[in-house]
């Protein structure tokens, strides 16, 4: 190739003065970078994954919609009341295991005040009522659950911010969600969270 | 002479890299498209790790519904993304917002590129010395390795800006394709699930693409419910069953879309994989069927061919 290639490669003399003076100033600044580095990355993993924020206590959004059996409903019109909105849908198995105790919760309730709003989301209204029936809760929409607001295309459950179904929102007097529960329902739940609101 | 060559390169590098950023900004995609590019950027509420434009969960498709119906109102993505963020917080966003640590992390990868392009410029630099002589001779057509060493960091910088730009260009179309829009008016009708066939076929598509085939099934499975007289519904869920190992449950699917086209090669086809399992006679039959409506060139005809011989042998 080149003529003076052997000449060059030829031991070449030691870098001259300045790379050598900022090797080790160099070195030190990578190691800082690296050793920073590691402490963030094992600090995160110190932490472990952190758990989700749900936003709890913010104002209940403004729903408003059709009720299974065609009715206009918005949610502003039980402020002043403890307000359960529980979302469901026929196809989700456990809303099923949990239904019984939210009509019962009703039952047993209502006279102290809890009102309850079903939200049947991303369902069919035929599937829906067949559910309602099977759960034993008379009529369209059950002299026990008084509103099922029918929420096909999920616009509802969004508004909420629905992380899975069945979730459930407990709205207070003030109209704010001041708690949530993914998953089904509990008696426990109920009688820490709702139970204190509630007039005796 | 190199120089010039070199410099040329150069050019015709960082127009290439023009071009791919003003075509990846020109074309106006279809709104099923712009939904999912919201949707990707969204994390899929009640899935892990999934984004709302890949996931077959209701919520999810709820999401690409009222995404669909905002950009058909002229919301822009921002807004709608923030709609989505004031109802589940930062988490929703699948990158979320630049903010002290994570800008940092952002600026990472540059400051490791642009480092090793140093390293790189100052390797070429210590190969070959700056004699005095050859540092001053601007005029000469041997360019100097100093400014030589420039060029290579420069022509390095670009190319990976260039890559860059064009793997995100690249990326984005990933050889499906483009789902119909998923909403096709801007007020759904009452008890109607608003997601469309179409969409849920092209969703379905890009899971069997990916190996997702149990979610594949789930999402055709949907479709098939939602228009029962589509055939293609109904022939792309009786394959994923097929290729899940159920080819029972894959014939009563298949069965009625042969029964109302008869001579569509493409469900005989299906159908005839199915019950060759499940029902070695029905099977033949239909696959026979098949070779009589298939066109001359249909891809499957030798395969269908060997699978009778080695039935009837």
């Amino acid at each position: 190739m080149d003529p003076a290639g052997p000449v060059d490669t030829v031991d070449p003399p030691a870098p001259a003065g300045p790379s050598r003076r900022w090797r080790y100033p160099a070195l030190l600044l990578v190691a800082a970078a690296v050793m920073a580095l590691s402490a963030i990355l094992a600090r995160g993993l110190a932490r472990g994954p952190v758990e989700p924020a749900v936003p709890a206590d913010r104002p209940a959004p403004k729903l408003s919609g059709t009720t299974l059996d065609g009715a206009r409903f918005t949610l502003g019109e039980l402020r002043g009341h403890v307000v359960l909105v529980n979302v469901w849908a026929s196809w989700c198995e456990s809303c099923r295991e949990e239904f019984p105790l939210v009509v019962e919760t009703a039952r047993r309730l209502g006279p102290r005040g809890l009102r309850i709003v079903g939200v049947d989301t991303r369902d069919t209204r035929e599937a829906a009522r067949l559910f309602l029936r099977e759960s034993g809760v008379t009529g369209v929409t059950g002299v026990n659950v008084p509103v099922q607001l029918f929420d096909p295309d999920g616009r509802l459950a969004l508004e909420l911010g629905v992380l899975g179904v069945p979730e459930t929102f407990l709205v207070g007097r003030d109209g704010r969600i001041a708690d949530r529960v993914l998953g089904p329902v509990t008696q426990r739940w109920i009688d820490r969270a709702v139970l204190p609101r509630l007039t005796p | 002479m190199r120089r010039r060559l070199a410099v040329a390169g150069l050019i015709v590098l960082v127009a290439l890299a023009c071009a791919a950023v003003w075509r990846a900004g020109r074309s106006e995609p279809a709104l099923g498209e712009r939904v999912m590019e919201v949707a990707a950027t969204l994390r899929c509420p009640d899935c892990q790790g999934l984004s709302a434009a890949e996931s077959p969960s209701k919520l999810a498709g709820a999401m690409r519904a009222e995404i669909g119906r905002r950009l058909a109102r002229g919301r822009d993505p921002e807004s709608i993304r923030e709609y989505f963020v004031r109802r589940y917080g930062e988490r929703i966003l699948l990158s979320p917002p630049m903010s002290g640590a994570s800008a940092a992390l952002w600026a990472l990868p540059v400051v490791v590129l642009a480092a090793g392009c140093a390293a790189v410029v100052r390797t070429a630099r210590r190969e070959r010395p700056v004699t005095p002589a050859a540092g001053r001779s601007s005029g000469a057509g041997v360019p100097s390795p100093r400014s030589r060493a420039g060029l290579a960091g420069a022509v390095l910088l670009t190319a990976a800006c260039a890559g860059g730009v064009a793997a995100a260009t690249l990326a984005r179309p990933d050889g499906v394709p483009a789902p119909a829009p998923v909403v096709s008016a801007a007020a759904p009708r009452a008890g109607e699930p608003p997601e469309s066939p179409d969409s849920l076929l092209a969703l379905g598509r890009r899971l069997d693409a990916r190996g997702e085939t149990g979610q594949a099934v789930q999402v055709y499975r949907e479709a098939v419910r939602l228009s029962p007289r589509d055939r293609t519904a109904r022939r792309l869920l009786g394959l994923a069953l097929i290729r899940a190992g159920r080819p029972a449950e894959a014939v009563p699917v298949l069965r009625p879309a042969a029964r109302r086209s008869p001579r569509d090669p493409d469900v005989l086809l299906a159908l005839g994989a199915a019950e060759i399992t499940a029902d070695p006679p029905a099977g033949r039959r239909t696959l026979r069927r098949f070779l009589r409506f298939a066109r001359p060139g249909h891809p499957a005809i030798a395969a269908v061919r060997r699978v009778l011989r080695e039935e009837t042998a």
